[in-house]
């Protein structure tokens, strides 16, 4: 089947996520997505599955035009989403989960069984599997389930078929089986989207490959006129502002304050090693998922690690908790603040002073409720938080306040090393401009600083040396003066 | 007129968190039942009157108290009730076989101690539902009392020990007193004190508290367990006002607890909810059980109203908080 779109947007409350998407798709043909994180891609291929309504524009199959409102309509236009993690039901069978949602009843709606088996084990077989279709799902390899999502889409006779970066809980031997189907699914005449952040399997897989940033779609090339540094480019080629990394006194000494030796914990991440000056800002880049943000955790002992040691001003410690770590001086400002940054229906002033129980109480135990009022205070006029009052509850104020609230929280916990998890995601662009002042501000206090960040002019503008990290390994340390974002993407993606 | 008060609110937090509370709810309903049970009968003008229908429902009260902190915190206990069965067979058994007075009393209060405990260390460290595993030992410890029991009444407490209830520091029965104490002394724990604070933030948002260095097992387990130990209390308390400990002793009473944290405007998902709420909703609970029985309303007919008030209350304390929150 034929796809286009034409000018296809979509809105976020507010937030252009994705502009005039001009894109199509022939059958027999293997399209790849490519991007950044947040470049639109999911955004894309959620409104062609019908998970997403798009603001504006209008999508064609076979040059007709269609409403695809829900996944139940994409599915009958023929239109399949393979999702990266597959959802199966894991009690159930093979057959049972092929089906799924338009099995055959006979008269009294009772299952035709064994006509349904009879027909789960042809569609497997025509894409070389061989798996009993009365097999209970739940022992089968990630690979073998996700085979089977698309069994269940041949069982629909979809015509096009978007993989979401199928290939990355697959190991390579799996990879090479998935593509043996996918290039027989293609000689059929079934056309793929297919996204992926690495670029060797784009390469070896697919006919054509389509660039987004920052929700526009760059431009569509055929993948054996154009290399991968041309790619790369492409995908980070916004106009960066050229901002000085600030140079401070404690950067020129080798104070080291932690040094970190072959962490690992298995299946997260593997030997991980470095260390960090005091006054020093330490970037971590890589792609989501690449174990960054499990690396932080284990320091900051909110989730174990199986090897290695952390040294800490000269002793080796382990933070068996964070409650230990921030005892030892360490703070973490989570990438998730929802769920781990802020208690929503609180008060400001609680959330601030809510790691620091002993400085606002005395010896009983008693909350010296004036000691909470001025530290919050003091905290709202220095990072300029717009509220109605300390009492105000949290969960009302604009995202980036949320994050100043967070930060001045951990600030009070007078932290020698700080650790921020995506300090800027969902915050817009004055109040970052603010956070970079506050970042540097506190390394130039001698704080060390590590740095989580998705967003390359972020790490860039602010890091004294980047850790690139990729599938849960260090792939490269750059220092600053040598970092450019072509060198960092190429360490973070293969 | 709604919308510029709700704006109005939202303008000023601190007013708000004054006047949206749901605990105001409770009041609201005491006053009501004062009203329609003086209607009733002229007793209920009587102070003494209503001080002595308290004195069965103060081991309840008691209880409550602590449920309302291990709510807030975001857990439940319904072995409650069962609890008291046990330490009160324990303390009758223990009695019965020689041991003294105040030997049986310590060996109830430590069983109800370490039956909490095994709640504490099955929820935190096994990461169990609370509102599961409890039901679980619910059914476990009054199994146990009644393998220890079997159908007997264990009595023949000496004459001093029989009859707490009808000891008065002037027209206060001394349970009351007890119960009175108690409450004042945890709302003060609560609302003033950081471990107070913590245990709102737990019951907000557990992870967040976890990041932010709150020791969150370590306090549930801690709060699970003085569950058992007033639990043990209210054994030996029950004990004395009935003479006797049986296996069957406050059957069904989780609920009647549960309701007055609930009345009181605890919210059931944790994160909000105070003492003084919970206090007012025992004297709902005192003084429409004993409007009912004044009205001769039948004690079977009396839980259906009891169950439509913690409907009502349920959701209204959910419709305040979900304004609250705007």
């Amino acid at each position: 089947m034929d796809l286009k779109t034409n000018n296809i947007g979509k809105t976020f409350s507010g937030v252009n996520v994705l502009r005039n998407v001009d894109f199509d798709l022939k059958p027999g043909e293997v399209h790849a997505l490519v991007g950044e994180n947040g470049a639109g891609k999911s955004t894309f291929v959620k409104i062609l599955s019908g998970v997403y309504t798009p603001t504006e524009g209008d999508i064609f199959l076979d040059d007709k035009k269609v409403n695809i409102t829900s996944p139940i309509i994409a599915q009958k236009n023929g239109v399949s989403l393979i999702h990266q993690e597959p959802q199966s039901f894991s009690h159930l069978s093979v057959a049972e989960n092929i089906f799924m949602g338009h099995m055959e009843g006979n008269n009294f709606s009772r299952v035709k069984w064994q006509d349904i088996n009879k027909k789960s084990n042809a569609i497997l077989q025509s894409i070389g599997l061989k798996i009993d279709p009365k097999k209970i799902m739940e022992g089968l390899s990630i690979a073998d389930q996700q085979m089977i999502e698309i069994a269940g889409a041949l069982s629909k006779n979809s015509k096009v078929l978007i993989m979401d970066e199928p290939t990355s809980p697959l190991t390579p031997n799996e990879v090479g089986k998935l593509f043996d189907i996918v290039n027989k699914l293609k000689s059929n005449g079934m056309a793929i989207i297919f996204i992926s952040h690495r670029l060797e399997e784009i390469r070896q897989i697919s006919d054509r490959v389509t660039i987004f940033r920052d929700g526009d779609l760059i431009t569509t090339k055929n993948i054996n006129e154009v290399s991968n540094e041309e790619i790369i480019k492409f995908m980070i080629g916004r106009n960066i502002e050229e901002t000085e990394v600030k140079e401070n006194q404690f950067i020129k000494n080798d104070e080291y304050i932690l040094n970190v030796k072959n962490l690992s914990l298995s299946k997260k991440f593997n030997d991980i090693s470095f260390n960090l000056k005091k006054g020093e800002i330490l970037g971590f880049a890589g792609l989501v998922g690449a174990g960054r943000t499990e690396v932080a955790k284990s320091i900051f002992g909110a989730e174990k690690f199986d090897k290695g040691e952390i040294i800490y001003d000269g002793e080796s410690i382990i933070n068996n908790s964070p409650n230990e770590a921030i005892n030892n001086g360490f703070a973490y400002v989570p990438e998730d603040r929802k769920q781990m940054g802020i208690f929503g229906p609180v008060a400001v002033e609680d959330n601030i002073t809510s790691a620091i129980p002993k400085d606002i109480s005395n010896s009983m135990g008693l909350i010296n409720s004036k000691t909470v009022t001025t530290l919050t205070n003091d905290y709202i006029n220095k990072f300029n938080i717009i509220l109605t009052s300390g009492r105000q509850l949290i969960e009302e104020l604009s995202g980036g306040n949320q994050q100043k609230c967070i930060i001045s929280k951990w600030l009070l916990s007078k932290p020698k090393v700080l650790i921020l998890d995506e300090p800027t995601r969902g915050v817009d662009v004055g109040v970052k401009s603010e956070m970079y002042e506050i970042i540097n501000k506190l390394a130039e206090e001698g704080t060390a600083i590590i740095l989580i960040s998705s967003e390359l002019p972020e790490i860039l503008s602010l890091s004294h040396r980047i850790i690139v990290m990729r599938e849960g390994k260090i792939t490269k340390i750059l220092n600053n003066k040598e970092a450019t974002q072509e060198k960092i993407m190429s360490y973070a993606i293969n | 007129m709604l919308k510029t008060i709700s704006i109005y609110l939202s303008e000023n937090p601190t007013l708000r968190y004054w006047i949206v509370r749901p605990e105001w709810v409770a009041v609201i309903l005491l006053i009501i039942s004062i009203i329609s049970s003086i209607q009733l009968s002229p007793f209920f003008a009587d102070l003494a009157f209503i001080m002595d229908s308290a004195t069965p429902y103060v081991e309840y009260g008691l209880i409550a108290i602590i449920l309302t902190l291990i709510i807030i915190s975001g857990e439940i206990d319904l072995s409650i009730a069962s609890m008291i069965a046990l330490t009160a067979v324990i303390f009758g058994t223990a009695y019965n076989a020689g041991f003294g007075m105040p030997i049986s009393m310590l060996i109830a209060l430590f069983s109800g101690t370490l039956c909490g405990l095994f709640n504490g260390i099955l929820v935190t460290q096994l990461q169990i539902p609370s509102i599961i595993l409890t039901i679980g030992t619910l059914t476990l410890y009054r199994g146990i009392a009644q393998s220890l029991a079997s159908d007997f009444s264990l009595g023949g407490y000496p004459s001093w020990f029989i009859g707490i209830d009808y000891r008065y520091i002037g027209i206060v029965p001394i349970p009351v007193i007890i119960f009175t104490v108690f409450a004042v002394v945890v709302g003060f724990f609560l609302s003033s004190t950081i471990y107070g604070k913590q245990l709102y933030l737990i019951g907000t948002n557990p992870q967040t508290a976890k990041y932010s260095g709150i020791k969150v097992n370590r306090i549930k387990l801690l709060l699970f367990t003085l569950s058992g130990l007033v639990c043990g209390i209210a054994g030996v308390l029950t004990t004395s006002r009935l003479a006797v400990a049986r296996f069957n002793m406050a059957t069904g009473a989780e609920l009647e607890i549960v309701l007055m944290v609930m009345l009181g405007g605890t919210y059931i998902f944790g994160g909000r909810g105070n003492i003084f709420g919970t206090f007012v909703a025992f004297w709902i609970v005192v003084i429409l059980r004993a409007g009912l029985n004044v009205a001769r309303i039948k004690i079977e007919s009396q839980l259906t109203i009891l169950g439509a008030m913690l409907i009502i209350a349920i959701i209204l304390t959910n419709y305040i908080y979900s304004k609250s929150q705007k």
